[in-house]
């Protein structure tokens, strides 16, 4: 028994020291959109946020309203072990800013 | 001070802050989120692979084929100071109500939580809904009705998730950019049983029969302090303590005691995660003959100790498939009834290996296998199991 866990520590360190692992989901924007600083708004969004929970809950929120996202994120910065402080808000803010944006415009172009 | 007194002052000071604060906007602002999972476990190595039946001395029971876990939760912000949660779950028990709560916060430091909630312990109670975690059993210590050999066991340390009426205070506070404090200390109903069981009465615990309420008028207290630390922008580590204590039969004579340690490590996407929980438990010892072991002349009251931890890495592989592994263990030491085939040392040893694959963001398959070792040999002398688990889960 020992063994066999002992093998699976070693399988899985050598694949966690393998190198940086590509981000859990694929962001819903663009590649053009991604700005190197969007870009790095966008990776403390993938970190911080899946720590707890799957990036599908608010990538596929359709949250159109920038007013909930900044409630939502003090309420997940609260949670204990977030390790989302405030800087990491404003960053994690920052991107969904950009889902807000897509939304409006998607919700614009149906009520057309 | 007395502890009223106390009590009464710490809550005057949050009306007060709360009062002071209320000229924020209101906002009402619904939450409404949930998550299924359907999960077939498969036993091979039981005779005719069923492990559903009870037959005396068998040990192995546990739920096999299908089992479902269904929640569905709203939370709604009733204004910047206050929100109320509410999560009802389908799953082997029928509809249960998972919290029923609503949090009265003067400040991240400063948060009061009333209702029915799974008061702060340990790192994995905030992940026990499935759709949060990949492998598709939880922890030994934390595991209910598909641990293999429940009913000897009784389950693990504390079966998780443990919905309780009371109180709890908690918060949050940052140092800087790069450590978070988080505390909390409640008052809860506590769990139940009568003071010569063998194990605490988990249904009675959670059962409307017992109308909810406690069954002896003094409260289970307890608390979690947890400190984490960012070692980096894409790592950080989380070290925790929690502990509780309470009595758990209706003359207050007999009492559990759990204590837990648990730490994170997370660098980019793989996670290292161990826990550690142990519980010791009186009980009353009047009735010798139901006992196997000796009990000393004299003595009334006796304890047991359960352990249970678990060590587990979770690594993404692509942005759509992880790997987990988990190592797990679950020791019992102390005095057990006769009947049991379990002996004054027991334990479990379990080394579970699985992946989960995300066929859309929203929609995850998962797939584990468990290799059981057990210090006790069963009425056809095994002491080792295999079983697989196949899950699909779905979250909105």
């Amino acid at each position: 028994m020992f063994r066999v866990l002992l093998g699976m520590g070693w399988a899985l360190g050598l694949a966690a020291c393998s190198g940086r692992p590509p981000p859990e989901s694929i962001t819903p924007v663009s590649e053009a959109q991604l700005t190197p600083e969007l870009r790095a708004d966008y990776d403390v969004f993938a970190q911080r946020c899946s720590k707890c929970h799957s990036l599908a809950k608010p990538l596929n929120s359709h949250v159109d309203d920038d007013d909930v996202w900044i409630r939502y994120v003090a309420k997940m910065r609260r949670q204990p072990a977030s390790g989302i402080s405030e800087r990491d808000g404003e960053a994690i803010l920052r991107f969904l800013h950009v889902l807000v944006e897509q939304e409006r415009a998607k919700n614009a172009e149906k009520s057309k | 001070m007395s502890h009223a007194r106390y009590l009464l002052v710490l809550l005057s000071a949050m009306f007060i802050a709360l009062v002071a604060g209320s000229s924020d906007a209101l906002a009402v602002d619904r939450t409404f989120a949930g998550s299924a999972q359907i999960d077939y476990h498969f036993v091979p190595t039981m005779k005719n692979a069923n492990s559903n039946v009870v037959p005396t001395g068998q040990g192995s029971y546990t739920f096999d084929s299908f089992t479902i876990e269904t929640a569905l939760k709203v939370a709604v912000d009733v204004s910047d100071h206050i929100t109320a949660n509410v999560k009802v779950c389908f799953g082997c028990h029928g509809f249960e109500t998972d919290m029923a709560y609503f949090d009265f916060r003067a400040a991240d430091e400063l948060n009061l939580r009333a209702g029915r909630f799974s008061p702060s312990f340990g790192s994995f109670n905030i992940r026990h809904d499935p759709a949060n975690h990949k492998l598709s059993d939880k922890p030994l210590a934390y595991d209910m009705g598909r641990m293999l050999r429940r009913v000897d066991w009784k389950m693990g340390v504390l079966p998780s998730p443990f919905p309780d009426n009371g109180v709890e205070i908690n918060g949050t506070h940052w140092f800087g950019d790069n450590v978070q404090l988080d505390y909390a200390t409640y008052a809860v109903s506590g769990f139940k049983a009568s003071k010569d069981a063998p194990e605490l009465d988990w249904i009675t615990s959670r059962s409307g029969n017992a109308y909810y309420v406690d069954n002896n008028g003094r409260p289970t207290v307890g608390g979690r302090a947890a400190l984490t630390t960012k070692l980096s922008p894409t790592s950080d580590f989380t070290f925790g303590g929690s502990a509780m204590y309470g009595t758990y039969d209706a003359g207050n004579d007999v009492w559990y005691e759990i204590l837990g340690a648990d730490a994170t490590l997370r660098i980019v996407r793989t996670a290292f995660r161990a826990e550690y929980l142990v519980r010791r438990q009186s009980f009353d010892t009047t009735a010798q003959a139901k006992f196997r072991y000796l009990i000393p002349p004299g003595a009334q009251y006796d304890y047991f100790t359960k352990h249970g931890a678990y060590l587990e890495i979770e690594q993404p592989l692509t942005p759509k498939f992880d790997v987990i592994a988990r190592g797990d263990v679950l020791f019992r030491f102390g005095n057990v009834q006769n009947g049991t085939p379990l002996s004054q040392k027991s334990s479990i040893t379990r080394a579970t290996i699985g992946a989960a694959y995300a066929v859309e963001q929203n929609l995850r398959f998962k797939a584990s296998t468990e290799f059981w070792a057990f210090s006790d040999e069963d009425s056809r002398g095994h002491d080792k199991e295999l079983t697989f688990h196949l899950s699909a889960v779905a979250t909105f």
